[in-house]
């Protein structure tokens, strides 16, 4: 069933896959001589710029998730801060990456970013594009947390400061597993548009499972059948959004304590 | 005084341009219960407040077992750690059992080991009668099994002084009782205690002394049974006979 989702699902069963994988191909199923393609190496080197379809969907949207959620729970504690410089440099971050639409951040981040560089410089078009991305949910992820952090009553920061906690212990302790618990179904809002928002990256010449899709129905032999391809792919996205929005479904009732 | 352990000198707070205490000279001993009173919005609330740095104060000196609290107070978690308080609201952790309030600070302040922590937390919720409670969450249990978690968890840090910010009065009338059962207890095993509260029963069989507070003054302080028995001030008067 695709819809099967393990009880004690973890995501971290994810990184199993690609582990396991490789291991296999590269020791146990023998890989070249399986296929007989003489000398070419199991495991080749693949430029990223090559990498497409909906692998580069996952490695973008998977990175991006794990990079922009720190970035923001930080801004978001910035933006409350007592320090006014710390809370200046969270507000206009935040500002300016939620004031910029994404294709143009893309665009800058592998067309201008590259000529303020050294020339002996050299940074991953991916990398560049996956850092963009993630900056820019951050800004989200961060306005979302502080949404969180401010339903909290006052009283849980007494509570913890009469305990003699201090900032840090007083957050990680008390504030913010009570406030991310709050913002699950907000952070999953922002999460499905992140994935969402991983074709736009055509614009910087990767191609993903959309942008494969258009080279794709310009191939002569398949002309006419554009309809298919794209019915296609929404089923994918529609199945990735659905089992993200189960699964934080899933946490709201593990960590829900009230009542 | 030279064993006051807590000792406010010429105590002024303003939020806004609004003067929420206005000279406040008070000196507390070590092991006296202390009960504050008067009408709401008179400052009670914010004087017990200012003893841990919860609220800042403008001008003057606040001295708690010896640390001077103030912008520089470098050790001011210490001196908290050191401060118990409860709240109105309880103010419990909602997403940690009840165990798990009672020895987060334990463990994570004082450094205590997770099993000592337990013990010690085990032997508090003994004390206010929770033990059978430590497992669930604070969202299931009663306002006053609550608030005496919540006696239990500031016990915990084993405190030279507790600071109680009207503790029943979010209570069903029923549950007061055991509420106050656990503080008079508490009492008699010689806490310093500062008591806001308007359970006049409860200061008259504990408090050493009474305060009356109103509109950020300190209007009458005496002992208890002066207080009740012969008030000075009219203000005190017209306070008593609406309460009793």
């Amino acid at each position: 069933m695709v819809f099967f989702i393990p009880k004690k699902f973890k995501a971290w069963y994810f990184l199993l896959v690609p582990i396991i994988l490789y291991i296999s191909l590269k020791y146990f199923l023998f890989y070249e001589e399986t296929i007989d393609l003489g000398k070419l190496d199991g495991l080749n080197w693949v430029e990223t710029g090559a990498w497409g379809g909906l692998s580069l969907t996952f490695i973008v949207s998977f990175f991006c998730l794990i990079f922009c959620f720190p970035v923001g729970m930080f801004l978001a504690l910035g933006r409350r801060s007592a320090l006014p410089t710390i809370r200046y440099i969270s507000i206009g971050f935040i500002e300016f990456w939620r004031g910029v639409p994404l294709i143009t951040v893309l665009f800058m981040s592998s067309v201008m970013f590259p000529m303020f560089l050294p020339e002996d410089f050299f940074m991953d078009k991916l990398v560049r594009v996956i850092i963009a991305i993630s900056l820019f949910e951050a800004a989200y992820v961060a306005e979302v947390i502080r949404g969180g952090l401010q339903a909290l009553p006052r009283g849980q920061y007494d509570a913890a400061k009469s305990l003699g906690m201090g900032y840090w212990k007083m957050h990680i302790l008390v504030i913010l597993p009570q406030a991310l618990k709050l913002v699950i179904p907000g952070i999953a809002n922002t999460f499905l548009a992140l994935v969402k928002d991983t074709p736009l990256i055509f614009v910087v010449g990767l191609l993903e499972l959309v942008g494969m899709l258009n080279l794709a129905k310009t191939n002569p032999e398949w002309l006419g059948f554009a309809m298919e391809g794209y019915v296609f792919a929404a089923i994918i996205f529609w199945i990735i959004c659905y089992a993200m929005s189960k699964y934080s479904y899933n946490l709201e009732v593990k960590y829900k304590t009230e009542r | 005084m030279p064993d006051a352990i807590i000792q406010m000198k010429d105590v002024n707070k303003w939020f806004g341009e609004f003067q929420v205490l206005k000279n406040i000279n008070l000196e507390v001993e070590k092991n006296k219960k202390i009960v504050v009173c008067g009408p709401s919005g008179s400052g009670k609330s914010t004087l017990i407040r200012c003893i841990n740095r919860l609220e800042e104060h403008q001008e003057g000196q606040i001295t708690v077992d010896g640390n001077e609290l103030n912008e520089n107070t470098k050790n001011i978690e210490q001196i908290r750690a050191e401060v118990g308080m409860v709240f109105q609201q309880f103010n419990l952790f909602p997403h940690l059992s009840i165990l798990d309030n009672c020895t987060l600070a334990p463990i994570w302040v004082k450094k205590l080991p997770k099993k000592e922590a337990e013990e010690l937390a085990m032997k508090q919720l003994e004390k206010v009668q929770i033990v059978d409670q430590a497992l669930k969450f604070p969202g299931q249990l009663s306002g006053g099994q609550q608030q005496r978690c919540a006696i239990a968890r500031a016990l915990c840090m084993e405190p030279k002084i507790m600071l109680f910010d009207e503790p029943t009065s979010a209570l069903d009338p029923e549950m007061i009782k055991e509420v106050l059962d656990a503080m008079v207890n508490l009492a008699k095993a010689g806490m310093t205690m500062i008591v806001v509260t308007h359970e006049m029963g409860f200061a008259k069989e504990v408090a050493d002394e009474v305060i009356f507070m109103d509109e950020g003054m300190i209007v009458e302080r005496a002992e208890t049974k002066e207080f009740f028995a012969n008030p000075k001030s009219d203000r005190t008067k017209l306070f008593l006979s609406q309460i009793l």
